[in-house]
């Protein structure tokens, strides 16, 4: 019996602390998918606030079927979903353009410097993502940022594992235009044209590729 | 075969499972990819998308969050609440109905009590000023208790108002 179920049981039973250490383990996680969902800060924490209270409040139903993690994730993807439309606290990001300011910052040194492209970098994602359909953005990121398996994907959105990686791969497609001035223009690939297919294969194989 | 049917095998080499494929398969993709420089570019750039994305640094978590969560999925009973008239106004109202519904459905029980003096007498006896009210020196003989004074302003005909003189 996994360590989350132990809790999931406790926190079933009322037992407050278990509920406690659950909302920590997972708060970080919660909160930076909502923030990838709704693509700003105060929309995040309430959503993931909002996930959280639903969860609890229905652990009644939940027969560990799933994992709790899994559940949660697809609490999160059906409120992002119902509450879409509320969603006006902010100016839609994705009327934006990513601006090239945004990504010139990068070109520093110190660590100060770096922190600040950091969050730079987070912000220019985060603006790149909002632009991707919902259909698109939520397998993708818990895929690429949330680091779950196709399986597991599948599972929360419940659609087909075939589905999920055709989104995945059209909304990496669709972001890599976007993201020329933090990743570099495409060119690079050219350069590679006349590379041999068995090398770049097996670059990839290896995970070496630069 | 289109670049189309190809987007599992590349997708799967973008992630660097390439291990996990049939020796076939692969043998395959290289040899698409020998002549297909879309699907090397395609490679290229979901590799590069993926690799950003897996590097986004989380956010901070904003102070008390987890704190916020576990409070209003444990509401506790709040010193505000216990001095608020609000809260004791709406706990009291069922208690006062029912004390209300059982105090009308009980059938009258009225305490007979030995009064120290005859009521009509005293009655009789009193003073009212013109025909509303006794005179009010009457409330300060020592022998007219509360509850006489009150059956007699009780059981006083207004229209025939008493007349005379008490004399304790």
């Amino acid at each position: 019996m996994d360590a989350d179920r132990v809790l999931v049981e406790a926190a079933q039973a009322g037992d407050v602390d278990a509920i406690d250490t659950l909302v920590r383990r997972y708060q970080v996680r919660m909160f930076n998918f909502a923030r990838s969902l709704t693509g700003n800060d105060g929309d995040a924490e309430d959503l993931a606030q909002e996930t959280f209270i639903r969860t609890f409040r229905g652990l009644g139903r939940f027969r560990g079927e799933s994992s709790f993690k899994n559940w949660l994730y697809r609490i999160a993807v059906n409120l992002a979903h119902t509450h879409r439309g509320k969603r006006v606290r902010q100016a839609p990001v994705w009327e934006r353009r990513l601006e090239a300011d945004d990504v010139s910052e990068h070109h520093l040194t110190d660590r100060t410097e770096d922190l600040e492209a950091s969050v730079i970098h987070c912000q220019a994602l985060d603006r790149a993502l909002s632009t991707l359909s919902e259909e698109m953005r939520a397998p993708l990121v818990l895929h690429d940022v949330q680091g779950l398996e196709y399986r597991e994907i599948a599972e929360i959105l419940d659609v087909p594992i075939g589905t999920i990686m055709s989104r995945i791969f059209r909304a990496r497609q669709r972001l890599r235009p976007l993201l020329v001035d933090l990743l570099g223009p495409r060119d690079a690939i050219s350069a590679n044209e006349s590379e041999g297919a068995e090398e770049l294969v097996e670059r990839h194989r290896r995970g070496i590729v630069t | 075969m289109s670049c189309e049917e190809w987007r599992s095998l590349v997708l799967q080499a973008a992630e660097h499972h390439l291990d996990d494929l049939e020796e076939a398969d692969r043998a395959r993709l290289e040899t698409h990819l020998a002549h297909c420089a879309g699907c090397r570019a395609s490679i290229e750039d979901q590799r590069v998308v993926r690799e950003a994305l897996t590097a986004r640094v989380d956010a901070a978590v904003p102070p008390g969050f987890a704190d916020g969560v576990v409070s209003r999925l444990t509401p506790r009973l709040r010193w505000v609440d216990v001095l608020s008239w609000r809260t004791w106004t709406y706990r009291l109202a069922p208690v006062a109905t029912g004390l209300l519904l059982f105090s009308l459905w009980t059938p009258g029980t009225g305490t007979e009590v030995d009064l120290p003096v005859d009521l009509p007498e005293l009655a009789e006896a009193w003073v009212f000023a013109g025909d509303t009210a006794p005179s009010f020196e009457v409330w300060w003989y020592e022998d007219v208790g509360g509850d006489v004074l009150l059956n007699v302003v009780l059981s006083a005909e207004p229209d025939e108002p008493l007349v005379g003189g008490y004399s304790p």
